[in-house]
C-alpha cells in the first residue's frame, strides 16, 4: 500500500527465508526479501543440500526418546504437507518440481554399530505408523560398494528432492509474488529506528519495517552483532556445520537416494538422484564457531567424500566426471534443534538452525514463523522456540559417547587403526580429555574456552586443535 | 627488530614490547610456528587478514587471560581486529 | 481514485513532526502550531493525550483550505482531547466552541489551554460526556472530530484515558459509527463534517455512508505517517495481529507501521436540496 515500507523484512533468501516470504505473502503480507538472489551463492546451505526428506533416517540409537518424539512429530508434519507445498510453488513458479520417493538406509562394518542405527530408524518409523521394510542390500539398485552392507532398510515414505533445483523454483516464486520485493545484496545488519526496524544491506539499501525475520542460517550471529537489539533479541549461540558436497556423472544408476546412518556428528554418506543421470554425493560435516562464507571446498574434504563414498557406496565412483563442487554451511545450535519463531524482541523472528533437515522443514518453518506474526504467542512453548534455554553440558558427560567418532574422523579418510589400535587411543583420548577439561595449564583453558563457547559433540574434534594451538 | 617493521601509527600508551610480544604470538599460531618472522607483521595487520581463524582467536585469548590475570569475553576477542588491538589487550590496557 | 488531492508525506521513524513536543522539564508536554496565521500553544498531562501528527494533519489540510467557512460557526469538537481544535478553530475565528469528551481530564484540559491562548472562557462550552447523550435539533455548523481508531484487545485493554482518545472498539470503527449514526442530530443544513479519518478504519465504508446519506464528500488531503502507538507500542504485535485480520478483510489499509489519515470534508445538503 505504501512504498518504501514493509509488513516483514526477511533477512536471508535460503531456502527458509524464501519459504518463510512465500508463507506471509500468501497471507497477505507487504514482504521485503533482502539476501543474494543472483550469483554463486557461495557457503549457503540449501544450494549445497542433497536433500532427503528424512522423517526417520536422522534418527541416531543415542538420541533420547523425547528428542526423538519431538523431532519425528515436526519432520512428519512437514512431510505431510510436502506435495501441496511444492504444487504451490510450481504454481507461482511455472517450473515443475518433483520428489523421488523412497530413501534407502545402508549398515555395513565401518560405522560403531550400524545394526543399532537401522534399529532406532526404523523403531521411529514403526512408532509413528510408518512403513520401513528390512531388506537384502542386494536388492539396492547403485549400491556396490568396497565394505558390502550387511542390512538395508527401505523408508517409502521418505524421500529425495532437488534442493538446488527447489531453491530456485521457490527463488522465482517469490520475485515473481505482487507483494514481494527483493534486494539483491548481503544484509549487514538490522538496527531500531522509534517502534520500526531497519534492515541495511551492502548495497546501501534501507529497508523499514515492522517485523524482521532473521533467515541469513549460520550468519546471523554476523548480522545481529552484539549492540542492545541482539542483546535484547537474545539469540541462543548458533554455529556452522560446514558440509562439502560432489555433483557427479557416474557409471551406473541410482534410482532412489541411498544413505548410511548418522554416526556421531559425521552425516555419512549418501548418494541422491539428480535428472538427466546426474548424482549428488555427500556430506562432510566439520563444525565452525566463525564460518569463513569465502572459503572453497578443501581437498581433504573432497578426499574424504570420495573415499567413503567409494568405500560405503559405490566403488565406481572412482570413474565419475566431476561437475560440481559445493560448500554449504548447515546452521546447528547447542541442543540440534531448530530456532524458530519469535525472540526476546516481539518484532524479531528466527528461521534458522534447521542443521541437517532444512529442505524437509522448511514449509513447517515457514508455518510456525509466520502464525508467530500473524498469531503472536501461538508457539511460544514451541519445542523449536528461541527462548528456550539451550543446555550446557559438562564436557565429561558427552566423552564417552564422542570419542569413537573422533578417532573415527582423525582416520578419515581410509586410515583404519589395527584391532585393539582404536579403542587403545578412545581411551587416552577419554582420558587427556578429561584432564584438560579441568586442568589449569595453557591447553586447559584453550578446551575449557572452546567448550564454554558450543558445548556440542560436534565440537570434540575441535577441542584437540585448541589445545595444540596453545604453548 | 628491524626498526623499519615498526613504521606504523602506535597506540598511545601501548609501549613496543607489547607489540613485540603480538607480533611473537602470532608469528608462533601461523604456519603452526613454522618459522615466520615477526617483524614481517605490521602492527595495523588484521588478524583475519594475516590468515587467523577462530581456533587462533581461542589461544590469543588463553594468552591474554594469562598475561592480565583477568577474564576476556568472547565478544571482546571478536572485537579484537588488528595486532595493535591485540597489543593493547596484552598489555592490560583495554577493557 | 487516486485524485488530485494533495498528499502530505511525513519522515518514518520520528513522531510528533507537525506539533513537535516541547515544555518545561517538570511539566505537561507542550506543544506550538501556527494555524491560519496564529500561533496557539497547546499543553497536555496525565490521562490528556498530546496531540498525535493524525490530529494534526487535519489542521493542516484546512491551513490553506478556503472552501471551508470557519469565521463566525458554531463548532462542535468531538472528543475535544486537550482542545486542540477547539482553540485553533476559535483562534481562526469561530464564534463558539463545544468541546465534547467522556474524560473530565480532557474537558478541564481544553478550557485550560483555551485560556493559555488569550481566548475569552465565555467562547467554550466544555460538555463531559458520550456523544450519543447530545440531544438534536441541529445546532453545529461545524463538527469537528479525530475518532480513535486502534481495535480493542484484551492483551493491551485499560480504562484509561489514553484508552478513550486510541482504541474503537473490537474494528475501531466504533466513536466513527456513532458520529455518523448521530450526524443528522448534530448538524446543521449546509454544515460540514471534518474528519481526520484513519486509513484502518475503512475510510470507503464512511464515505460511501455519507453519500448514500445525500453529503457532499470530498478528501481535502491524504497524509502518509508512522501509525503513532504510544504505549500500544508495547504490544505492537498483538496490535498488528489484529489489523492484519482487519486489512485482509479489507477495512484496515496500511504497510508495515505506515498509514494515511485522510481529512474529509462532508457537507450536509442545504434544506430542500437533493
Amino acid at each position: 500500500m505504501i512504498k518504501g515500507s514493509a509488513d516483514v523484512t526477511v533477512a536471508g533468501s535460503g531456502l527458509l527465508g524464501l519459504a518463510t516470504a512465500f508463507e506471509l505473502a500468501q497471507r497477505g503480507m507487504a514482504v521485503a526479501v533482502v539476501g543474494p538472489r543472483t550469483g554463486p551463492h557461495g557457503g549457503q546451505a540449501s544450494r549445497a543440500a542433497g536433500a532427503m526428506l528424512t522423517v526417520f533416517s536422522e534418527v541416531e540409537s543415542t538420541h533420547p526418546p523425547d528428542r526423538v518424539r519431538v523431532e519425528v512429530g515436526e519432520r512428519l508434519a512437514a512431510r505431510a504437507g510436502y506435495e501441496q507445498w511444492l504444487a504451490a510453488i510450481t504454481a507461482a513458479s511455472g517450473r515443475s518440481l518433483a520428489l523421488v520417493p523412497g530413501v534407502w538406509v545402508v549398515a555395513n562394518a565401518v560405522g560403531a554399530d550400524d545394526a543399532a542405527e537401522l534399529a532406532a530408524i526404523r523403531a521411529a518409523a514403526i512408532e509413528h505408523g510408518d512403513p520401513a521394510e528390512t531388506a537384502d542390500p542386494g536388492e539396492v539398485i547403485g549400491l556396490a560398494p568396497q565394505h558390502r552392507a550387511h542390512q538395508a532398510l527401505w523408508l517409502p515414505t521418505e524421500a529425495s528432492v532437488d534442493a538446488t533445483a527447489l531453491t530456485a523454483a521457490l527463488a522465482a516464486a517469490v520475485y515473481g509474488h505482487p507483494r514481494c520485493t527483493w534486494t539483491d545484496a548481503l544484509v549487514t545488519g538490522v538496527r531500531e529506528s522509534g517502534e520500526q526496524l531497519v534492515v541495511a544491506a551492502d548495497d546501501g539499501t534501507a529497508i523499514t519495517c515492522a517485523h524482521v525475520v532473521l533467515a541469513a542460517g549460520a550468519a546471523i550471529p554476523v548480522v545481529l552483532g552484539d549492540g542492545e537489539l541482539a542483546e535484547q533479541v537474545g539469540a541462543p549461540p548458533l554455529w556452522s556445520g560446514r558440509g562439502t558436497s560432489l555433483l557427479v556423472r557416474a557409471p551406473f544408476t541410482v534410482p532412489v537416494a541411498i544413505r548410511t546412518p548418522n554416526r556421531g556428528f559425521a552425516c555419512g554418506s549418501h548418494l541422491v538422484p539428480r535428472p538427466d543421470g546426474r548424482l549428488y554425493l555427500g556430506g562432510t560435516n566439520r563444525l565452525s564457531t566463525q564460518p569463513d562464507y569465502g572459503r572453497s571446498a578443501g581437498l581433504d574434504e573432497i578426499a574424504t567424500l570420495v573415499h567413503d563414498g567409494g568405500a560405503e557406496l559405490n566403488t565406481r565412483l572412482r570413474e565419475a566426471e566431476l561437475l560440481d563442487v559445493r560448500v554449504g554451511h548447515r546452521p546447528v545450535t547447542t541442543d540440534h534443534l531448530p530456532l524458530l519463531g519469535r525472540t526476546g524482541h516481539p518484532m524479531v523472528h528466527l528461521a534458522t538452525g534447521t542443521y541437517r533437515c532444512g529442505v524437509l522443514l522448511a514449509p513447517r518453518a515457514a508455518q510456525i514463523v509466520a502464525d508467530g506474526i500473524t498469531t503472536p504467542g501461538r508457539h511460544d512453548r514451541h519445542p523449536y522456540s528461541p527462548r528456550r534455554p539451550m543446555p550446557a553440558p559438562a564436557l565429561a558427560e558427552l566423552l564417552a559417547g564422542s570419542t569413537h567418532g573422533l578417532v573415527e574422523m582423525l582416520c578419515q579418510p581410509g586410515g583404519q587403526l589395527p584391532a585393539g589400535g582404536a579403542e587403545r587411543l578412545e581411551a587416552f583420548l577419554n582420558a587427556a580429555l578429561a584432564e584438560l577439561a579441568t586442568g589449569r595449564t595453557g591447553p586447559a583453558a584453550a578446551v575449557q574456552r572452546m567448550w564454554r563457547r558450543a558445548p556440542m559433540a560436534e565440537t570434540v574434534p575441535l577441542l584437540l586443535d585448541a589445545a595444540a594451538r596453545v604453548s | 627488530m628491524n626498526p623499519a617493521a615498526m613504521t606504523s601509527t602506535r597506540q598511545a600508551g601501548t609501549s613496543p614490547t607489547a607489540i613485540d610480544r603480538a607480533r611473537l604470538l602470532i608469528a608462533e599460531l601461523l604456519d603452526h610456528g613454522a618459522g615466520r618472522d615477526p617483524a614481517m607483521i605490521g602492527a595495523d595487520d588484521t588478524l583475519s587478514g594475516l590468515g587467523l581463524d577462530s581456533l587462533d582467536r581461542v589461544a590469543l585469548a588463553v594468552a591474554i587471560e594469562r598475561a592480565t590475570g583477568a577474564d576476556l569475553a568472547d565478544t571482546a576477542v571478536l572485537r579484537i581486529q588488528t595486532v595493535t588491538d591485540l597489543a593493547g589487550h596484552l598489555a592490560g590496557g583495554k577493557a | 481514485m487516486v485524485g488530485d488531492r494533495p498528499r502530505l508525506v511525513l519522515p518514518p521513524g520520528v513522531g510528533n513532526v507537525l506539533c513537535p513536543i516541547g515544555g518545561e522539564t517538570a511539566g505537561p508536554a507542550v506543544g506550538e502550531y501556527v494555524f491560519r496565521g496564529c500561533r496557539l500553544r497547546l499543553g497536555a498531562a496525565g490521562d490528556v493525550l498530546f496531540p498525535t501528527d493524525v490530529g494534526v494533519s487535519l489542521l493542516a489540510a484546512l491551513n490553506g483550505e478556503a472552501a471551508v467557512p470557519i469565521v463566525g460557526a458554531q463548532v462542535l469538537d468531538v472528543g475535544c482531547g486537550s482542545g486542540l481544535y477547539t482553540v485553533a478553530l476559535l483562534l481562526a475565528g469561530a464564534a463558539r466552541v463545544t468541546a465534547l469528551d467522556v474524560n473530565p481530564a480532557c474537558t478541564a484540559a481544553a478550557i485550560d489551554n483555551a485560556a493559555r491562548n488569550g481566548l475569552d472562557p465565555g467562547v467554550v462550552e466544555a460538555i463531559t460526556g458520550d456523544l450519543a447523550a447530545l440531544a438534536g435539533p441541529p445546532r453545529w455548523d461545524l463538527v469537528v472530530c479525530n475518532p480513535p481508531h486502534f481495535p480493542s484487545d484484551p492483551a493491551y485493554a485499560s480504562a484509561d484515558g489514553l484508552e478513550t482518545a486510541l482504541v474503537g472498539g473490537v474494528d475501531g470503527r466504533a466513536l466513527y459509527d456513532v458520529l455518523l449514526a448521530r450526524l443528522d442530530d448534530l448538524l446543521r443544513p449546509g454544515g460540514t463534517l471534518l474528519l481526520a479519518h484513519s486509513s484502518l478504519t475503512d475510510v470507503a465504508r464512511t464515505e460511501a455512508r455519507l453519500t448514500a446519506a445525500g453529503y457532499a464528500v470530498r478528501t481535502l488531503q491524504v497524509c502518509e505517517l508512522d501509525i503513532p502507538l504510544r504505549r500500544y507500542a508495547a504490544a505492537r504485535d498483538v496490535l498488528l495481529a489484529r489489523l492484519y485480520q482487519l486489512r485482509a478483510a479489507g477495512s484496515a489499509a496500511f504497510t508495515g507501521l505506515r498509514f494515511e489519515v485522510h481529512t474529509l470534508a462532508a457537507t450536509r445538503p442545504v434544506e430542500g436540496q437533493e
